[in-house]
């Protein structure tokens, strides 16, 4: 596997990061940038001319990674030329948060089952139900394929998110990637770090994934009481806040929840994944050094996949919410990756409104929000 | 700048400034200290709100435990905890009210303790229950020992729960229900109390369904009252026990009870008793709601005995004890409605007062035990001449009255009288004696003798009085002005019965020629009743009664008997010669005409065709099919039929085509003017052309001149009779007419016919 990496600013252009190795046409081309640089015309050309016949996927972002740095405002490119190693892609069009499920199992079933090792999925971060389009792409999938990938990110602006495929910039779109071949290797992690604090909430009043009442009282009043004056930059500063979400008392375990959008008039908040009446929820805090220490065991789970092997590319997707929490301190989350996966592994990635991957391998895949999800790439 | 940055660059670089070399990393530095402060102070606020809800939440699940508590401390029943070795961990303060303890005086003492010893196993069994933790409540009923020593009911419901420790524990809630057990008790005694009452009254009890009369109980009575067990009726309708002609009535009841709003409804009906006969049963019912819908409680008795007794109460009131015959009070009764109808129907009817003649006398004599035979045996006799609808009533010792409604004519209530008086006529024998009685009978009319009831009582008893004073055994009208006619008519039917039975009648003969050749060729027998004071009675005064009495038939048969006779001794003298007897339709519609006839031929010997039955015209038409009939009969035996007074009866020449006759008699009144008027000519010469060509022998009656005689020979007729030919006479005028030529030659010159 040969992987070439180049940045695009607007102030320099495009910009080699280390040394190209690859000989002849890449297979496949990965693209994370900035909303407003994905939608220059040239930026895509420019992918189309230097990659010609390769697979092009990427997707907006509140964050580009490559290698231990998190930028902001360029296009982090990873092209791909695997050995022994084919993919296939395809898109989906969603109509509405609603058709989500069937979205997901229409994607599933327009690629090739025969053969197929993982896929790898992005996905418009506003206009589609995370869980829902997961639920439909598992249902669909052959048992043994797993999903990771994540929802494409629009910065802390929340207005609107874009999915790359090939040379077409989308709106309200679902990539997929598959990877054939059996020389290929996948693992996968993804851990949050968050702690819950507070009552537990009963969920009173919700439709799908949108959120009106806990305690049969609004749920956005009580995040702008706890939010204080940053109530001011919701629904970005709600993130700081996500939900830790039981879909039962019965339940033990949960997924977390964090906030995609806030509506004044109806009082609601509209969430990356369902909020079902009844469910049980909890306010989260971050732990700093929870968070940095989910990172790297995130990735640590993802490489013990590949059986002690080194991973060739690491693909980091890692919440929003995070890098609006650590701040400066964001970097140390990438860096605890690196720690892990060893300096000859290239890392790319990007900070996104949801992220797509079993916690572990043996788990059902699903849809989180403010965790870091780590897949590892190798071929033997 | 963030103030502690600020103090620092002071402190350890003396300066108020940042140096521009520093200005990047200064700008982080100061970047990173207010991210921090606002994470800090998003944290202590954080801390802050949930301390607060956290508060809030523990407030309210005080109140709300508060709550609880109450409502285990208020409750009536008491409630206890215990541990899983049965010791009280809790008892609620009712337990002071329920059995007398104070709740910290129990507390940590063996709850089995307090257990009725031989509640004491099954108690602690199911403590064993719970204690596993079946999940289920499991309810008993024991006795515990209340402080005051006396031992209470208890009914418990436990079951297993987590205390507040985590540990399982058993919550038991209990009441005393001492007294609700005694009361229970104080009913089913009761109920068996009442139930033997039930079972034991003589009066049948049943319960029965609403609209179906489905027996649901009924108590034993029923047998001795039906002769069924109760529980052959329990599920079947009793509906098809009941009288058909009081279904109504019970269906009315069953309403009324049902809307009586549970007030008793009674009445009473029939019922079939299992040997077949009629019960009659007076029933009580009340409607009762039940749980299970609404149904009737009936209570019944068996009242057959006092029906009876009442109905003949109520017959006595009516009705005389010694004849059995209705009373005075039902003879007013009857009388009142005959009253009403003959108002409505413009009829009317006829009182008769009765009393017998000399009944003291009689009593005197026989004694008063036969004198009652007596009165039965008249009693039995006036009944068997009255007609249905009459009323028979005994009014006194030996006074009878009789009611006759709907009569035409006052002379068949005088008939009626008559029949009586003669029935009572006839002797009676009476232990070893044969008595007679006669009756003096008053008669009064409505409404010419009294339009009310009292008057034509009083008036029928004046007749009566009347009727005694005129001698007894006779009959009085109340209306005297009418008694002379009745009473005249009344002896001519007594007279005309004395007269058949004394053979007071003779026969005259009139003879009929042969109006070409003007011998005798026949004659007409006509009957003449000799009086024994008035002489001789001419028929039109006697036959009308004869026909309404029913006594024409033995004169007729008498007349055909006596004729026949002579007409046979006419006949061996001068062969051809007929005799001709009038019958009336009466006679010759009786069942037994022919076989009459059959027996005068054979008892005289006369030759059918020598005898000629003559009906008039107006009683052939009257009845043609049938007289038809019977004239064939006769006819076909050789006896010759004849129309008599043709002209009269308006028949036509169609009707009398189907007559089986061989003869025509042209009625007098033709005979008359047929020489003074041309339209009695016309009409006599038609019937002579249409007789004849009908092949039927024309007879011109009531010839009594020349010139009439004259008429009928030009006109081709073939036989005559009248005063000019003979007058009626004894049979001798006959016979010594016969062989001559009639009419013979009168004294004076003209008077010879020619020929």
């Amino acid at each position: 596997m040969r992987i070439d990496q180049a940045i695009f600013t607007p102030d320099r252009g495009w910009q080699t990061v280390g040394e190209n190795s690859m000989n002849g046409g890449a297979n496949l081309v990965l693209a994370f940038g900035a909303r407003h640089q994905l939608e220059r015309s040239d930026v895509l050309r420019d992918l189309k001319d230097r990659y010609p016949g390769a697979t092009v996927v990427g997707c907006s972002t509140a964050g580009e990674i490559s290698g231990t740095n998190v930028l902001d405002g360029s296009v982090v490119c990873t092209a791909i030329q695997f050995e022994n190693t084919t993919v296939s892609s395809a898109q989906v069009f969603v109509k509405a948060p609603e058709d989500s499920r069937e979205a997901g199992r229409r994607l599933a079933r327009s690629i090739d089952h025969r053969g197929l090792v993982h896929a790898f999925v992005l996905s418009d971060g506003l206009n589609v139900n995370g869980s829902e389009l997961v639920k439909g792409l598992t249902e669909a999938l052959p048992s043994n394929v797993t999903v990771t990938g994540g929802l494409s990110g629009d910065d802390d602006r929340f207005e609107k998110t874009i999915v790359i495929w090939n040379d077409e910039a989308l709106t309200s779109n679902v990539a997929i990637v598959g990877f054939y071949g059996e020389s290929l290797r996948v693992g996968y992690g993804s851990l949050g770090g968050w702690d819950p604090f507070g009552p537990e909430r009963i969920i009173t009043r919700s439709q799908g994934n949108v959120l009106y009442e806990l305690d049969s009282t609004s749920a956005l009043a009580l995040y702008k009481n706890y939010l204080g004056d940053q109530a001011a930059g919701l629904p970005a500063t709600g993130l700081l806040f996500p939900l830790a979400l039981r879909e039962n008392d019965e339940s033990k375990t949960g997924v977390v929840r964090t906030i995609l959008a806030v509506n004044d008039a109806e009082q609601s908040m509209t969430f990356a994944g369902d909020m079902p009446e009844g469910g049980r929820a909890r306010l989260m805090k971050a732990n700093f050094d929870r968070l940095i220490d989910g990172a790297a065991g995130a990735a640590r789970t993802s490489c013990q996949a590949l059986g002690g092997t080194n991973p060739d590319l690491a693909i980091l997707i890692s919440c929003v919410g995070r890098k609006m929490v650590l701040k400066q301190r964001v970097e140390e989350e990438v860096e605890g990756v690196r720690d892990i996966v060893g300096a000859g592994t290239v890392l790319t990635g990007f900070y996104s409104y949801g992220e797509i991957s079993p916690f572990t391998p043996s788990a059902r895949c699903e849809l989180h929000n403010q965790t870091m999800t780590v897949t590892t790439l190798t071929e033997v | 700048m963030h103030n502690l940055l600020r103090r620092q660059l002071r402190r350890y670089l003396g300066v108020g400034e940042p140096p521009d070399e520093l200005a990047d990393l200064l700008a982080a530095i100061d970047g990173a200290y207010s991210e921090s402060d606002s994470d800090r102070e998003m944290v202590e606020r954080s801390l802050e709100l949930a301390s607060e809800e956290l508060m809030e939440r523990n407030a309210s699940l005080q109140r709300s435990e508060e709550y609880f508590r109450s409502l285990i401390e208020k409750s009536s029943d008491v409630i206890l905890v215990l541990d899983t070795q049965a010791c009280i961990a809790y008892a609620s303060p009712s337990l002071t009210r329920v059995m007398g303890y104070a709740p910290e005086d129990v507390h940590g003492l063996n709850g089995l303790t307090f257990v009725h010893a031989d509640d004491l196993a099954e108690t602690a069994e199911s403590f064993g229950r719970t204690v596993l933790g079946t999940n289920e409540d499991v309810a008993i009923e024991f006795r515990g020992r209340h402080a005051d020593g006396t031992w209470r009911v208890l009914e418990s419901m436990s079951r297993q729960i987590v205390g507040v420790d985590g540990q399982p524990s058993v919550v038991i809630n209990f009441r005393d229900v001492t007294e609700r057990k005694r009361a229970e008790i104080a009913l089913q005694q009761s109920e068996a109390h009442w139930r033997s009452l039930v079972q034991n009254a003589q009066d049948v009890i049943a319960v029965v369904g609403v609209d179906d009369f489905v027996v649901r109980y009924c108590s034993p009575a029923i047998e001795r009252m039906l002769g069924f067990a109760p529980q052959d009726l329990v599920g079947h309708s009793t509906a098809q026990l009941m009288h058909p002609d009081d279904l109504a009535t019970v269906a009315e009841w069953n309403a009324q009870v049902q809307n009586s709003d549970g007030h008793e409804g009674s009445t009473e009906f029939r019922m079939r008793h299992a040997d077949g006969r009629w019960v009659h049963v007076e029933a009580r019912a009340k409607l009762v709601h039940g749980e299970e819908g609404d149904f009737v409680v009936v209570n019944g008795r068996d009242v057959t005995e006092r029906k009876r007794a009442e109905e003949k109460i109520r017959f006595m009131a009516y009705h005389d004890a010694l004849t059995g015959l209705p009373n005075r009070d039902l003879l007013r009764d009857r009388l009142d409605q005959a009253i009403g109808q003959a108002r409505r129907n413009e009829e009317h009817f006829a009182v008769i007062s009765l009393d017998l003649d000399r009944m003291k006398a009689v009593n005197d004599s026989v004694g008063h035990a036969q004198g009652d035979d007596l009165l039965r045996e008249v009693a039995q006799r006036l009944s068997r001449i009255s007609r249905d609808g009459d009323t028979l009533a005994r009014v006194g010792g030996d006074e009878f009255v009789l009611l006759l409604p709907q009569l035409e004519t006052v002379q068949e209530a005088a008939s009626f009288a008559n029949r009586i008086m003669e029935s009572l006529r006839r002797p009676i024998a009476l232990g070893g004696q044969t008595l007679r009685v006669t009756a003096s009978i008053g008669l009064a009319v409505f409404p010419d003798d009294g339009r009310d009831t009292d008057t034509l009582i009083r008036n029928a008893d004046v007749a009566m009085y009347r009727a005694k004073e005129q001698g007894r055994d006779n009959l009085q009208l109340y209306a005297a002005s009418m008694n002379a006619s009745i009473v005249a008519r009344l002896s001519l039917e007594r007279e005309l019965i004395q007269a058949v039975e004394r053979g007071e009648f003779v026969l005259y003969y009139q003879p009929i020629a042969d109006v070409s050749t003007q011998r005798i060729v026949g004659a007409e027998a006509l009957i003449r009743w000799q009086h024994p004071e008035r002489g001789l009675v001419p028929p039109d005064e006697f036959i009308p009664i004869a026909e309404e009495t029913g006594l024409i038939l033995q004169i007729g048969a008498w007349v055909l008997e006596t004729a026949c006779r002579q007409g046979a001794e006419w006949e061996r003298t001068c062969p051809g010669f007929t005799v001709a007897v009038n019958v009336s339709a009466k006679q010759l519609l009786q069942p037994n005409f022919v076989a009459l006839v059959r027996d005068a031929l054979w008892n005289s010997g006369i030759s059918p065709s020598a005898l000629e039955l003559e009906v008039t015209e107006t009683a052939a038409m009257a009845n043609p099919e049938r007289i038809a009939q019977a004239l064939g009969a006769v006819g076909s035996m050789g006896v010759r039929p004849v129309i008599d007074d043709f002209g009269t009866g308006y028949s036509s020449l169609s009707h009398l085509k189907q007559l089986p006759v061989v003869k025509l008699k042209i009625d007098k009144s033709f005979t008359h003017d047929v020489t003074s008027d041309p339209n009695d000519a016309a009409i006599a010469s038609a019937t002579i052309v249409m007789a004849h060509s009908l092949k039927l022998v024309v007879t011109a009656e009531g010839i009594e001149t020349k010139e009439q005689l004259d008429f009928y020979r030009v006109h081709g007729c073939d036989e005559m009779q009248g005063y000019l030919l003979g007058r009626p006479g004894p049979p001798e005028e006959i016979t010594r007419l016969i062989g001559t030529r009639v009419p013979q030659p009168a004294p004076r010159a003209g008077s010879v016919a020619p020929r």
